[in-house]
């Protein structure tokens, strides 16, 4: 009871300092094979790299070892936009850059990660570094308006919480201390960057703006994100853990100062057009887990509170999300030298039903997993093989925008379906969500980890 | 036996995951046709063939229009842009019901000139007068409200109210549904026709003193009201949006589409008699019994003058 409540009060010591930092396929989809075969538990069960993302304290249990893991991702998933009836167009409507349309196609989806950790031959410390780099490169970022705006852009309904948002890199190091034969703690950082740019132009020939002159200014900034976690062995093969992972984005802020020639010494003659986004926002999330480790068989639960309420759009606005709860279990199961993995997880969505302006498509996630690994003798080395395949199935979400009595013009701070043409009677709206959209589909992912055993080369020696 | 079992797992996965799939649904929004929200509560255009009277209406008439949109021009600014129309209005009558207080009208419209503000460096979209002359007359029917009633059938038309049936005017295209139906965003599309024949799409609508050429399909809806001051003039706002979608452009200034978005408070209706009727105001210059387009023009600023037509002047301060 005592060592529950010290870890406790530890976690939450952690949990209530500010600071900032996720988002990518680990969020979605987990890391390292055994952990992804899983059902991707890991708080209470990692003893790979993974334990930098899911638990860092647990990094006391991973000897030194280099790791790479490759995953793929197929995806089947669609947000379908209802008709939309006829009379509610705006005058300039039919003449957008682009079309209504559906979203029918994601982004690839496949990435590397590579994981280090290291025990220093020393077992009160360890140390490990995970980098995980998308298949389009580092330092993709991606906005989209989740209004009736998005209609002069991709003119779509997107998936918020995948898809381009999956596109990110992750880096995060950490740090683990053996503080009592049945406590390790673990802390670390996840790093993300914050980026202020700004143009000049001029303009030489308002009438004609596709020729300008342009000077161009960006500063980048590094941000960190807190990650903190302990394990506790309460009994022998049994293990307790909690982790927290601070919420995360990536910030760009600027300003296009804009000169029109022919408008000198007027008030107009400079223009300012400010520009703020928060992109790949992860939540702040609190996570649990049980674990048993015996000699044959391996067993964890998980689950995680994540904080979406604090969710982020890429204007960098509330987004209305709820809170959320997730929970996973997993086993693994060592016969001779072939490890079988299953395991399954339910991520309910955070999204609430989409009735007024804004258009966030969404679905909970029900996952199984299973996988399979061993280990392989390589020139005197142990180098593990894992390999892992999840099923994301995402059950069909449909939302309606309601019917009102008035409808507002369509104001920074208007929730409701807003109307963006009031001296027309009637509700004018481009809104491509608008009068409704329904999502699902699933995911296909799956995935190899190759790792360099150097502790248990040092312990067969 | 094991081969069964993985089957079976495969094909209840298989069930769980098509169930996942996103279908197409319905929204609880109806259709409604454009001109459903006009306030024509209480009007019946069916007319009446209780007593053949109205005569007092009949005749020829001037409808002067100031319809006024803003126009976001390039993306960089918003100017009010006023469109003063000049269309001379044939009535006839089509019954009365003066225990009720109310008559019909049977009118037929025709535009003469159109006059638009400038937008871009002081250029104004010139409408040539061959796309008035190539449009078919506009017929609809009006109801005209007795503010005192009219039970003796003495009609005294002094604070009379005049509501019409809901118009479209179609420019350089046909449609199967004028009102509601999506207007061509391509000069291929098949109901774009050449109206004024000089073999571009649509019509060509002139920048300025012949600067370049706007290729255009347009939709014009109206709803027509006001009140009588007397026998001799009637004034109010009226209902007006307008669709205009851009086919072309003989030049890269006449390319660009600008978004335009109709300000209703400054329309204004002026229904001016030139018939002379009654001691009315006689536009027929050349006495040949008939009112013409081209004397309706010549004679619009007398015309506005004896009726105190006043069109206002652009001002942005209406599109902030």
């Amino acid at each position: 009871m005592g060592r529950v409540l010290v870890s406790i009060l530890l976690v939450f010591s952690v949990a209530t300092a500010p600071s900032f930092a996720f988002a990518n396929m680990l969020e979605v989809f987990g890391t390292s094979s055994r952990s992804q075969g899983m059902g991707g538990v890991g708080v209470a069960s990692a003893n790979d790299f993974s334990a930098l993302f899911y638990n860092p304290a647990r990094l006391m249990k991973v000897p030194t070892s280099f790791c790479v893991e490759f995953q793929h991702a197929y995806a089947d998933l669609g947000v379908l936009l209802m008709p939309r009836p006829a009379g509610y167009d705006p005058q300039y409507y039919g003449y957008l850059l682009n079309p209504r349309d559906d979203t029918v196609e994601l982004p690839s989806m496949w990435g590397v990660t590579v994981g280090t950790t290291f025990d220093f031959g020393s077992d009160i410390i360890s140390a490990g570094f995970l980098v995980f780099v998308p298949s389009s490169g580092v330092g993709n970022q991606v906005s989209r308006y989740a209004n009736e705006k998005e209609q002069f852009f991709s003119n779509r309904v997107g998936f918020e919480l995948i898809g381009e948002r999956l596109q990110t890199q992750n880096i995060m190091s950490s740090l683990a201390l053996r503080a009592t034969e049945w406590l390790q703690l673990g802390i670390g950082f996840s790093f993300a960057t914050a980026s202020n740019s700004s143009t000049m132009v001029y303009t030489p020939n308002p009438a004609n703006p596709s020729t300008v002159d342009m000077n161009l200014s960006v500063e980048q900034d590094s941000r960190l994100s807190l990650m903190a976690g302990l394990n506790v062995d309460f009994a022998p093969g049994f293990t307790a853990g909690m982790s927290l992972r601070d919420e995360h984005a990536y910030t760009m802020s600027g300003v296009n100062v804009v000169q029109l020639h022919g408008l000198e010494g007027k008030d107009s003659y400079v223009m300012e057009q400010p520009m703020e986004f928060t992109l790949h926002f992860s939540p702040r999330t609190f996570s649990a887990g049980l674990g048993y480790e015996g000699e044959e068989l391996s067993l964890a639960v998980d689950g995680s509170y994540l904080s979406w309420s604090g969710y982020k759009n890429a204007a960098g606005e509330d987004a209305g999300f709820n809170d959320s709860i997730d929970v996973g279990a997993g086993a693994e199961l060592r016969l001779g030298g072939l490890k079988t993995r299953v395991g399954a997880r339910y991520t309910p969505s955070s999204v609430p039903e989409q009735t007024g302006r804004s258009n966030y498509a969404d679905n909970d996630r029900v996952v199984v997993a299973s996988g399979v690994g061993g280990t392989v003798d390589v020139f005197g080395n142990d180098i593990g093989v894992d390999l892992h395949v999840q099923l994301l199935m995402l059950p069909s979400t449909t939302h309606r925008k309601e019917i009102a009595d008035n409808y507002d013009s369509c104001e920074s701070d208007t929730a409701s379906l807003c109307d963006e043409d009031l001296d027309s009677p009637g509700l004018q709206t481009g809104n491509p969500g608008f009068p409704g959209f329904t999502s699902g589909g699933f995911i296909l992912a799956g995935g190899v980890t190759v790792s360099w055993l150097f502790g248990n080369e040092e312990a067969e020696e | 036996m094991a081969g069964l079992r993985h089957m079976a797992v495969a094909a209840m996965l298989l069930v769980v995951v098509c169930g996942c799939r996103a279908e197409r649904e319905e929204g609880l929004f109806p259709a409604v046709d454009l001109v459903s929200s006009a306030d024509l509560s209480g009007a019946d255009f069916g007319g009446s063939d209780v007593v053949d009277s109205g005569t007092a209406l009949a005749g020829t008439w001037g409808l002067l229009l100031q319809t006024a949109t803003c126009v976001n021009v390039l993306g960089a600014t918003v100017i009010e842009n006023l469109t003063w129309t000049w269309a001379l209005l044939e009535t006839k009558p089509a019954g009365a019901d003066f225990d009720g207080g109310r008559l019909w009208l049977d009118a037929s419209m025709r535009n003469c000139r159109k006059e638009l503000t400038p937008i871009v460096m002081d250029l104004a979209a010139n409408i040539p007068t061959v796309i008035f002359e190539t449009m078919p007359a506009v017929e609809f029917r009006c109801e005209v409200g007795l503010a005192g009633g009219a039970p003796d059938g003495e009609v005294d038309l002094a604070g009379a109210s005049i509501l019409c049936e809901p118009i479209v005017e179609l420019w350089g295209l046909e449609l199967d549904e004028p009102f509601t139906e999506e207007l061509p965003v391509s000069a291929d599309d098949p109901r774009v026709t050449d109206q004024d024949g000089d073999g571009n799409p649509g019509v060509t609508l002139i920048l300025g003193e012949d600067v370049c050429e706007m290729y255009v399909v347009q939709r014009s809806v109206s709803v027509y009201q006001g009140e009588f001051e007397g026998a001799e003039s009637a004034s109010g706002p009226f209902q007006a949006g307008s669709k205009q979608n851009l086919l072309g452009g003989s030049q890269p200034l006449c390319q660009s589409e600008n978004v335009t978005v109709v300000n209703q408070e400054r329309n204004r209706l002026y229904l001016v008699r030139l018939d002379g009727y009654g001691g009315a105001y006689n536009a027929d210059l050349d006495h040949d019994g008939a009112i013409s387009c081209d004397e309706l023009v010549a004679e619009g600023e007398n015309l506005s003058a004896s009726y105190g037509v006043v069109f206002d002047e652009p001002d942005n301060a209406y599109c902030d």
